[in-house]
């Protein structure tokens, strides 16, 4: 029982003051929920953006696949307001590849960046309740690439712009890193 | 590599999302006990405390001192503490008198020690709102004034009469509580 | 021996190693690409080369090819779609323009951009500007069906000059 010729208050902030610890679930779920936000965003700004570029007044059937269109725009990222750093041509910075897949076992990002390297070279994603992502330096210039998820399966990245090739029948999305001049 | 909170929100800005788990894992814990003693159970604290960080991650852009992360996210979680215990009230719900502790009193936390707690637990519930967010904040958490009101966005003065009146109830209640 | 053909020579034998070096240095050329496709594949690049079209686009063009599962002869019809496109972008933009402007323009171009209003997209940004990312932006909407004329006219008159919100 506390000693009340002590001040009440005193021990009772001592006892408030014990630390609360949450276990490491607590920051997968915040990062679940961060992963989800990122993956929208760069889809939804994008769209938001080529939206208002439109100007449509009528509204013919392509209407709404030029509004659905997206930029992956991932040399600067969000810097609203904050200075960013000048990205030389030529230089590597750090790019995330998310993608969705909660049924998947694996999934790899390949492209130009990596030579489209399958083994060694491929870029493993980590899973995250579903949200896979992973993150690697990509140098300034135009890349193509694709998700390759079990090992077999070619899916381009919904958030990007589609690489308008179809040379092997498989779908694959197109990255520009481009060189900062502020 | 710097680990500074404003090396880790560049990096997040600049598209490194998982640099983020490492201001979740800075502050989580820091500030999961405010949002407990303030929120009165551990689902709606966690709860709390991830929205903080999700909404902290949606408007980082927006956090005008890096440096100070931890600071601009505490004032993001006492807002959401607010919104929630206002969204308890409006429910009819209070806090929860848990006797679980008690069956599950140990070596490490004895019953008695449970009791103490459960008996501050109360008395932090019967205080208003805003009294007992400026008492955690000023005694739990030691805070200035200054600090306060910048998170807070109420006037110095008026922070020191909650935590005034704040303290004169619990007194009263705590005395209540062993005389009985 | 003149002097235009010993200067061919010499890029022929430069583009040569290079195709070559590429090859000892990465297996997949030499494992999985039979003979006649590699002397297609030589043929296309050294061409290429010699109409000052850069070659590293086209050799990406190939590891996809072969990641994907391509055969031969499919990479080979793909690396000369591709060093075709380059070529009318290289015509229409100019020395000036970048490796990655020219890949972004030749998937444009493949979208179905005639090369000449690539050309005007140009000479309307200055040619300071770097224009990758319009042109990839425009091969996108092209190829999800968007008409090329309300494609281009959306592009010249908000990509070329503002930046996304979240740049700003």
């Amino acid at each position: 029982m506390p000693d009340w010729g002590r001040n009440t208050l005193e021990l009772m902030v001592q006892e408030l003051q014990h630390p609360v610890r949450l276990d490491d679930s607590f920051d997968r779920r915040v990062m679940v929920r961060v992963r989800r936000i990122y993956a929208e965003r760069r889809h939804r700004g994008i769209i938001g953006w080529l939206g208002a570029a439109a100007s449509i007044s009528r509204r013919p059937a392509w209407a709404a696949a030029l509004a659905a269109c997206v930029v992956a725009v991932v040399s600067i990222g969000i810097t609203r307001g904050t200075r960013t750093p000048a990205i030389p041509t030529g230089h590597a910075i750090p790019v995330q590849f998310v993608l969705v897949a909660p049924g998947a076992h694996s999934v790899a990002v390949v492209g130009d960046f990596n030579n489209w390297g399958l083994n060694d070279t491929a870029l493993v994603a980590e899973n995250h309740n579903g949200v896979w992502s992973v993150s690697a330096s990509v140098h300034t210039g135009v890349h193509r690439y694709a998700f390759l998820v079990n090992g077999k399966e070619w899916v381009a990245d919904p958030t990007a712009p589609r690489a308008a090739d179809d040379d092997f029948g498989q779908p694959s999305s197109a990255l520009v890193v481009e060189a900062s001049t502020q | 590599m710097d680990s500074s909170d404003a090396a880790l929100v560049a990096r997040v800005l600049h598209g490194e999302v998982n640099a983020y788990s490492a201001l979740v894992s800075r502050y989580r814990d820091k500030y999961a006990r405010y949002a407990v003693h303030m929120l009165g159970n551990r689902e709606d604290a966690e709860e709390a405390l991830q929205d903080a960080f999700t909404r902290a991650y949606r408007s980082l852009a927006r956090c005008e001192d890096p440096e100070r992360f931890g600071a601009w996210l505490f004032r993001i979680l006492v807002n959401r503490c607010r919104t929630s215990g206002a969204r308890r009230v409006r429910r009819g719900q209070t806090f929860v008198h848990d006797e679980t502790a008690l069956l599950n009193a140990s070596e490490e936390h004895p019953a008695e020690q449970t009791m103490w707690r459960e008996e501050i637990e109360r008395a932090l519930g019967e205080l208003s709102a805003d009294q007992r967010e400026a008492f955690l904040l000023k005694y739990v958490e030691e805070l200035g004034y200054d600090e306060m009101a910048e998170i807070t966005g109420v006037g110095v003065s008026a922070l020191k009469m909650r935590v005034m009146r704040a303290c004169d109830r619990l007194r009263v209640l705590l005395r209540e509580v062993h005389s009985a | 021996m003149s002097m235009r053909t010993a200067r061919s020579l010499l890029a022929v034998l430069l583009v040569g190693s290079a195709f070559r070096s590429t090859e000892a240095q990465d297996p997949r050329l030499s494992n999985r690409l039979d003979a006649p496709t590699r002397k297609a594949l030589f043929a296309i690049v050294d061409s290429a080369r010699a109409q000052g079209i850069p070659v590293e686009p086209l050799m990406e063009k190939v590891y996809q090819g072969l990641a994907m599962g391509a055969d031969g002869s499919r990479i080979v019809v793909a690396v000369r779609s591709l060093t075709l496109e380059m070529g009318n972008a290289h015509r229409v933009l100019g020395a000036v323009a970048t490796t990655d402007e020219l890949k972004a323009a030749a998937s444009a171009v493949h979208a179905g951009v005639p090369a000449v209003e690539l050309g005007k997209m140009k000479k309307q940004s200055g040619l300071r500007r770097s224009l990758t990312l319009p042109f990839t932006v425009l091969a996108d909407i092209v190829s999800r069906g968007v008409p090329v004329a309300a494609a281009t006219n959306a592009i010249k008159s908000h990509g070329m000059n503002r930046v996304p919100w979240w740049m700003s």
